[in-house]
């Protein structure tokens, strides 16, 4: 890690609806890497086939992630006393597949999310059941 | 310059006052602190013979203190 640890203070947290590979932390952590993999699969009428909900039947699940450019070498070095970090009021409404949300230092952080998305409709999608009517 | 680039990072206090977001994406994060690295992939496919109307799951109104 950059620093060895920190000491966090923060007013308030508040997060409605995060995602797959959620990670909401305060605190310090080392390497994390969260991927999701997701298959959204909508129909106006109900035909579907045998295989199309299967990631092995889509050639984007498994194409290789985008290699770095070469750049030249540069050293770096980080670090200093423990330092506070001091957060007032924090509000998210919504994140998605790979989140992360941190306060705090960590060590690397790669996270990878592949959405495949059909929906085939000719009018509006059907409404959505509501919590309260299950 | 001569020979390899350097570069020296001093980790210092941190003091943010107020965070307010609505939505972030696919391979999203929300850091206030420090890392090594930072890598982050997405893909998004949606086929051409798809036809997209309307929200698929639509979300609530935020309330309204939250409303930007």
């Amino acid at each position: 890690m950059t620093v060895d640890w920190r000491l966090v203070r923060a007013e308030s947290l508040k997060v409605v609806n995060m995602f797959h590979g959620a990670v909401m932390q305060v605190g310090d952590n080392g390497v994390s890497n969260p991927w999701d993999w997701s298959i959204a699969l909508q129909r106006a009428i109900p035909d579907f086939y045998g295989d199309e909900t299967r990631f092995a039947s889509y050639s984007l699940f498994f194409r290789p992630l985008p290699a770095w450019l070469p750049a030249p070498d540069v050293g770096t070095e980080s670090g200093g006393p423990p330092a506070e970090i001091r957060v007032g009021p924090v509000k998210v409404i919504t994140a998605s597949a790979s989140i992360l949300i941190r306060i705090g230092c960590s060590g690397g952080h790669s996270a990878e999310s592949r959405i495949l998305h059909i929906r085939q409709y000719n009018g509006p999608p059907p409404p959505t059941v509501s919590a309260a009517d299950r | 310059m001569n020979g390899p680039a350097w570069m020296k990072v001093v980790n210092g206090p941190v003091t943010v006052g107020s965070v307010r977001i609505v939505g972030i994406t696919s391979s999203a994060s929300l850091l206030i602190g420090d890392t090594d690295s930072l890598t982050l992939y997405s893909f998004f496919d949606t086929p051409p013979e798809s036809v997209v109307v309307g929200p698929i799951a639509p979300l609530p109104s935020p309330p309204e203190e939250d409303v930007i």
